[in-house]
């Protein structure tokens, strides 16, 4: 048999690996189960998964929707158990006896909710959807197919409910943030918790370059997200739940929810092969506008404009003066132009660029076990010149079934990771940002004799010399490993018991060369400078979860689980930096001068909980679940560890009870179901292993020393605690062709960590501390639909809707504005969303028209001022404004909603998919605008030049005369985006393959936004608590994908 | 059937690892581990030490006080119209917010130095040799009373010690108690064998016995306590040095976080001074002070290593001067302003010398007072004290004519007043 032939060597290998797990099998007669399992129109329908119950031996129908499998069984009765993706699960009874083969043939009908699909996340008990109090989202095998996103993370966007997704740089090794019901943690992490076959792993961002890069202390974390090493192409489904409901289970770690996901595993037949190729272009989607008058404001100083009085024309006057500060600036500003030409730098620093994505996977089994491998390599150039991203990958995954009530199950992936970056923004040393911050009258291709590139203009650097002379790389190794092991020694008892580890080395390497040109700021390392850093993590994850299902009552059945968690994370980081390069040299040996203390920073930190849940179930349509944890971890301190964690939930079927089947509206509102879920979770990785400290930082000065920091502990703090009510229901109508689900949720978190600000008198200035209160409300919404269904013919559709308020309800200590970056723009307020931006504003007349000053002249806008302690704008005895300048809340940058409409058609073997996401009611901090006018290039320069706005309107709202104008700077960020349209083509039973799969993808094609910049999704500090912020983040690249999958 | 046992048995034993609630931070230090040891203690010295003088923890005090005093008084200018915090500085008047960063951290770390020095005052009563003992208060006085000192020279009221809700008191009380801190300190050390081996840990180029005096004098000066100020002055070895010193790893603040960016501050001409204070063309402290190097460095910020004195022997020098002047003894006053006018600097122990002829000015106290304080801003350009100085002189105020300042006192932070109820009102100006 072939089956034998392919499997075997597989086996072997296993055997090896596992050789202490082979135990002998009871022999019981082996009988061979067959049948076919065929739809509503009598077709056969592949992939339903049959399966003895309460036993491992099972089968998959294949593309007849035929099936067989041998199974060793006493005879007596059975239930077979026929389940799959997009259809409601059903049961036949089945009575071994003497004879070595049984037929079951079953109908199978389709649900678009999934209610009958099987969960795993919640419990290590298999369970249905229907018995869930609270949502959960899955995506399976087949809606990961036909996309053009390479980071799993980006799948998520637009097919979970309650997740919003950002790319928040177009860097092709950038990342991507998911927030699940709003921001959940604002010193600790938002994003949830991610596992990969019952392994936590990691998904921060360390940066291992852009060490120097944070000129304005954004907390930048602008490197790829750790998932970007998981191919989505190893994924068979995924699993989220939002809240936490999710929290109860997988521990407090899950407080802003959980994204499980599963590997592909192989299945019972013969060998399968299936190779993705594909191949994609990038370009930028959206130019930006430049200045394009061909003058600009001064008297020039040289031919090549190199002169101090060259610079900042716009906004200042500094020609002939001896100083070029304010009291320059306070002069008339010079009002004669000169001609000059105007330069589009971005035909300079973007460039279409080619990347190809490659995936092989080989699986198959027999009934005693299955195997998974696959290898898979991916290489992507980035838009801006000199970037791109690789990544090679290995996966393995066997099952065995070692007895009849023992399985195992273990797996490994390998991915090594690199990528040669750029500065990402918030400096002035990044492509976009070199590009924003110096007037495009510079020839920046000029060269000397030598071939070096020439200045641009004073103190600043010219692009090229980013683009052309830096190297910035970092390299990834990541492995991540599964055993586990599951037991089923008497009916109706389950244990599972997980361990694995996620370990991972980055590797980063920056190089920026010395600058060949004068007078570039000591603070762009014109001197060339060089970093290593290396950062390497080790989590291991024990889960063991032991539960016991039997039926109480005829119709009561009862599940018990109670488990064991613990986790255990080390992390190592290293750094060095160095500037003044001797050259050829392009690693830390180039450095004559170690200006920063090489770096060795070590954590450890462990997690652990226990947790006891009873789900009773009446007549498989009402079902309560109550849960209780208790959550420890070492970042607190011992009074703050051991608290119990309380959860509870609801499930009503109203649609199986006899009353709806028997009613009128049953022929067309199929299914009712109601739910409603309440849980606790404590924020465990909220502060970091050792925040609680008043910690000294050692130092190498005079002899060596301790020095005291800004910065405080508080011994006595304790975790995050998020409460949350949810409640919704999951409705079907007109045979599953349409669906609704829905939840409205109330999260509040208590005791929320900060670091807050105190008077320096206490002896430090910021106390890291329990600070507040936060909310998030919001209703999430989700409709599928099939409107149009007939032989060839199909249309499905699908809408998404989230909402979501943010709210700080309440800050202790009578803490005012908490800032969250360096320059205090976004932070923290009470009443109001996290990040907003508190602000300098206009000063206004009654009318709302700007109250305009007098500047030689001219009529200019200016800040409000007045009393600062009430907030109450003063005018003086001219009615201009007096006082300092008052702030204002103008915007935040989380959104109101988040919607995603998909429409998928298909006709015969052709299809359709067309996503089109929408971000509504956010707003974006635009430094990158305020720099732009202010040098030059901008549009409201051009303005100012062409004389539409007064001499001096820039420089009055940049800042130059009287305070910066914010609120000019803060823009509406809404856009909705054509995000991906995928056009496949599948060709079966072809002569050498099965099947053959062709895919036109584009991705990011259009936006519909009336943002002045690149991309308002974009964000400069990365995945960071800092939204919003655009300074110099790479713009997210339109993608033209070509794909092939054969299977054979 | 008997090692899928196993295997469940050890998979539970290795539940036991995880299990561990309490790791150690092997990164730094905890307040506890610092405070609970003599060589703890030291090396918070040494930190105390860095916060004061470079800006690796947060911006380090002298470089605030330089900053602010030299952008305040028009010893610096704005390079960058773009940086605010600067400009308003610069601008003074009702543009000094409270919120500006500059003052911000001058304050916090000043703040923070007070209150660490006096966590050392307290700490060494536990160490058992005298002598440690003695070392530890004396440098913990020594600290104190250089951020009291500090605060004062640019806010009208201050912390004495630090807390919750902390309590002010006049600057006249802070220097008063400064003075006092660093003459029981002087005292103390006349009965302390300091172990050499401490003196080596803490740092050599700090030459405890003269720096003591040295800041008694400039404190006492500032209180304008004429007789006290002479006394210490005079007793200062004007050979000896004492600075911050400086390297690639601390590198002097205001080479590298100022000057040499060409994009924060840089020098004035002349000085920043005109009319009646411009210096002789021939004063070879011009030389000194204002020729810069490529690197725009010049004076005591040459390059990242350049050591930044705690005072200077002209500083004792110009005290006698000044302190003399002000009880009226104006031809010794003179001897003292002829010192520094004359000094070579092959004569001064940083290079810093004038060369140039005696003063010939009338010998009246307020034109003596004027050269005096025209030679404290060449030969103390940009030590921070230019503020202090020129309202002790009583220079044009802000708004007077060809005011000389741009601010008397700084507004409180407004992060302090937001954290403190006893946060006084700002000055007027």
């Amino acid at each position: 048999m072939n089956r034998k032939k392919i499997s075997r060597p597989l086996y072997y290998q296993l055997s090896l690996v596992l050789v202490f797990c082979v135990a002998s099998i009871a022999a019981i007669s082996q009988v061979k189960i067959s049948g076919k399992v065929t739809g509503a129109d009598g077709k056969g329908v592949p992939l339903i998964s049959v399966v003895v119950s309460n036993t491992s031996f099972g089968g998959v129908t294949d593309g007849e929707g035929n099936y067989s499998f041998n199974a060793d069984l006493k005879p007596g009765p059975y239930t077979l158990e026929f389940t799959g993706v997009g259809f409601k699960s059903q049961t036949q009874s089945l009575t071994v006896g003497s004879e070595s083969a049984y037929t079951a043939n079953v109908s199978i009908v389709e649900d678009a909710l999934n209610l009958d699909e099987v969960i795993i996340t919640g419990t290590n008990v298999r369970t249905t959807k229907k018995q869930l109090g609270n949502s959960i989202s899955t995506i399976n095998s087949k809606q990961l197919e036909n996309t053009g996103a390479s980071n799993l993370t980006a799948i998520l966007n637009g097919r979970v409910m309650g997740a919003q997704v950002t790319q928040n740089s177009g860097d092709p090794a950038g990342g991507i943030s998911i927030k699940l019901r709003g921001v959940g943690s604002v010193f600790g992490s938002s994003e949830p918790l991610y596992i990969i076959d019952g392994v936590i792993v990691d998904n921060s961002s360390a940066n291992v370059i852009n060490l120097n890069a944070d000129a304005q202390g954004a907390r930048i974390q602008t490197g790829a997200n750790r998932l970007v090493d998981i191919n989505p192409n190893d994924i068979d489904r995924i699993e989220v739940i939002n809240g936490a409901a999710a929290a109860a289970i997988y521990g407090s770690r899950a407080s802003n929810g959980v994204v499980q996901i599963f590997t592909k595993r192989g299945r019972v037949g013969k060998a399968k092969v299936s190779l993705f190729t594909s191949l994609n272009f990038n370009s930028l989607r959206n130019r930006l506008e430049m200045n394009t008058v061909p003058f600009r404001f001064g008297i020039p100083g040289d031919a090549r404009l190199t002169t101090t009085g060259d610079r900042l024309t716009t906004i200042a006057n500094l020609t002939g003066t001896a100083g070029t500060g304010p009291a320059a600036l306070g002069g008339r500003l010079i009002e004669a132009k000169y001609p000059v030409t105007r330069y589009d730098y971005q035909d300079d620093i973007f460039d279409n660029s080619k990347g190809t994505d490659n995936h092989l996977s080989v699986s198959g089994g027999t009934d005693k076990g299955t195997y998974y491998v696959s290898a898979s390599y991916l290489k992507n150039d980035g838009i801006i010149r000199n970037t791109n991203f690789q990544r090679y990958g290995l996966n393995v995954r066997g099952d065995i079934n070692v007895t009849k009530w023992a399985k195992v199950t273990a797996g490994a992936l390998y991915t090594n990771s690199t990528s040669k970056d750029l500065p990402n923004g918030n400096n002035f040393f990044s492509p976009i940002s070199t590009m924003t911050i110096i007037d495009n009258v510079w020839n920046i291709n000029e060269r000397d004799a030598n071939g070096n590139l020439l200045a641009v203009e004073q103190v600043r650097m010219n692009p090229l010399s980013v683009i052309e002379t830096y190297d910035l790389r970092t390299e990834t190794n990541r492995s991540v490993a599964d055993l586990k092991l599951n037991l089923t020694p008497i009916r109706g008892l389950n244990i599972d018991l997980t361990n694995g580890f996620d370990t991972y080395s980055q590797t980063g390497n920056t190089y920026q060369a010395r600058i060949p040109y004068p007078a570039v700021s000591a603070a762009f390392f014109p001197d060339g400078y060089v970093s290593y850093a290396r950062y390497n993590y080790f989590q291991w994850t024990f889960d063991g979860v032991a539960s016991y299902k039997f039926n109480l009552l005829k119709d009561l059945q009862s599940t018990s689980s109670a488990g064991y968690s613990a986790q255990y994370i080390k992390t190592t980081y290293a750094a060095q930096e160095g500037r003044d390069l001797i050259p050829i040299v392009r690693t830390i040996g180039a450095a004559q001068n170690l200006f920063t203390l090489p770096v060795d920073n070590r954590t450890q930190q462990s997690i652990f909980g226990y947790f006891f849940q009873q789900t009773f179930g009446y007549k498989n349509k009402l079902f309560l679940t109550a849960a209780g944890r208790f959550d420890g971890s070492s970042a607190f301190g011992e009074d703050a560890q051991n608290i119990f964690y309380p959860k509870a939930s609801l499930s009503y079927n109203l649609s199986d009870e006899d009353f709806w089947s028997s009613s009128n509206f049953s022929s067309w509102f199929n299914t009712l179901k109601l739910r409603a879920s309440y849980g606790k979770a404590g924020n465990l990785t909220g502060v970091g292993p050792y925040d609680r400290f008043i910690s000294y930082l050692p130092i190498t000065y005079t002899g060596g020393g301790f020095g005291p920091r800004n910065s405080i502990g508080n011994e006595d703090i304790r975790p995050e605690i998020k409460t949350e009510f949810e409640a919704g229901a999951d409705m079907q109508f007109f045979k599953g062709r349409l669906g609704l689900q829905f939840s409205l949720y109330n999260q509040e978190i208590t005791d929320l960590i900060l670091p807050f600000n105190i008077a320096a008198s206490n002896g430090a200035t910021s106390l890291v501390d329990n600070i507040g209160e936060m909310t998030n409300k919001g209703f999430e919404l989700m409709i599928t639909g099939t409107p149009v269904k007939n032989n060839d013919f199909r249309w499905d559709a699908s809408l998404l809707y989230n909402k979501n308020d943010n709210e700080v309800t309440r800050l202790y200590k009578n803490a005012g504005f908490i800032g969250l970056d360096a320059t205090g723009t976004q932070g923290v307020l009470e009443g109001y969303p996290v990040g907003v931006y508190y602000i300098n504003y206009y000063a206004r007349n009654a009318d709302g028209s700007l109250l305009l000053r007098d500047v030689n002249g001219f009529k200019l806008p200016q800040v409000e001022r007045g009393d600062a302690a009430t907030n109450i704008p003063a005018r003086d005895a001219n009615g201009q404004p007096s006082g300092t300048p008052l702030r204002q809340v103008f915007g935040d940058p989380n959104p109101d909603y988040t919607a995603t409409f998909v429409n998928e058609f298909s006709y015969k073997n052709l299809s359709l998919r067309i996503q089109l996401d929408r971000v509504a009611g956010f707003e974006v901090y635009n430094w990158d605008w305020i720099t732009r006018n202010n040098v030059g290039n901008g549009k409201l320069a051009e303005r100012e030049l062409n004389g539409e706005v007064p001499r001096g309107w820039v420089a009055a709202i940049g800042g130059f005369i009287g305070p910066r104008i914010q609120e000019e700077h803060v823009q509406d960020g809404t856009f909705t985006k054509l995000r991906e349209v995928a056009l496949t083509y599948t060709l079966n039973k072809l002569k050498f393959a099965e099947s053959m799969k062709v895919s036109l993808i584009g991705r990011n094609l259009i936006s519909w936004d009336n943002y002045v910049g690149f991309d308002p999704e974009i964000n400069a500090s990365g995945q960071s608590v800092i939204r919003g912020n655009d300074f110099g983040a790479f713009p997210i690249p339109r993608v033209f994908q070509i794909s092939l999958t054969t299977n054979f | 059937m008997k090692k899928i046992l196993n295997i469940f048995l050890s998979s539970v034993l290795l539940i036991g690892v995880g299990c561990k609630k309490e790791y150690r931070n092997p990164n730094a230090p905890t307040q506890e581990d610092v405070f609970s040891s003599t060589d703890g203690m030291t090396r918070v010295i040494v930190g105390i030490k860095n916060r004061f003088a470079v800006n690796t923890l947060g911006a380090a005090s002298i470089y605030q006080a330089i900053s602010a005093s030299g952008l305040s008084t028009k010893e610096l200018v704005v390079q960058n119209a773009g940086n605010a915090d600067l400009a308003q500085l610069e601008n003074g008047g009702n543009n000094l917010a409270p919120n500006n960063g500059v003052i911000g951290s001058l304050w916090s770390t000043t703040n923070i130095v007070n209150s660490e020095a006096q966590k050392l005052i307290n700490g060494s009563a536990n160490v058992g040799d005298v002598n440690l003992k003695n070392a530890i208060r004396i440098y913990g006085h020594l600290y104190k009373a250089m951020a009291l000192g500090t605060m004062a020279a640019f806010w009208e009221k201050v912390p004495l010690n630090n807390g919750e809700n902390a309590e002010y008191s006049t600057r006249i009380e802070a220097l008063t108690l400064a003075v006092q801190l660093l003459d029981q300190a002087s005292t103390l050390l006349g009965t302390t064998t300091i172990p050499a081996s401490f003196t080596s840990q803490v740092g050599a180029e700090i030459d405890l016995k003269n720096t003591l005096l040295a800041l008694s004098a400039r404190y006492n000066m500032m209180l304008l306590n004429n007789d006290a100020a002479i006394a210490k002055a005079s007793a200062v070895d004007l050979t000896k040095k004492s600075t911050f010193f400086y390297n690639n790893v601390n590198p002097n603040p205001v080479f590298r976080s100022g000057v040499t960016t060409a994009n924060v501050y840089g020098i004035r001409t002349d000085f920043g001074l005109s009319g009646a204070l411009l210096p002789d063309a021939n004063d070879k402290r011009r030389t000194f002070h204002l020729v810069k190097n490529t690197a725009n460095g010049s004076g005591f910020f040459q390059n990242d290593a350049t050591a930044i004195p705690i005072y200077q022997p002209g500083e004792m020098l110009l005290i006698q001067a000044e302190a003399n002047a002000r009880k009226s003894q104006l031809a010794t006053a003179k001897t003292f302003l002829d010192q520094v006018l004359q000094k070579t600097a092959a004569q001064d122990a940083f290079g810093v010398g004038a060369e140039l002829p005696p003063y010939s000015g009338p010998l009246t106290q307020a034109d003596l007072l004027q050269e005096i304080y025209k030679n404290r801003c060449v030969e103390l350009y940009l030590s921070g004290m230019k503020l202090e100085d020129s309202r002790r002189f009583n220079r044009p105020a802000p708004g007077a004519a060809g005011a000389e300042r741009t601010r008397n006192f700084y507004p409180y932070p407004q992060q302090e007043r937001d954290g403190n109820t006893n946060t006084p009102a700002d000055p007027a100006i």
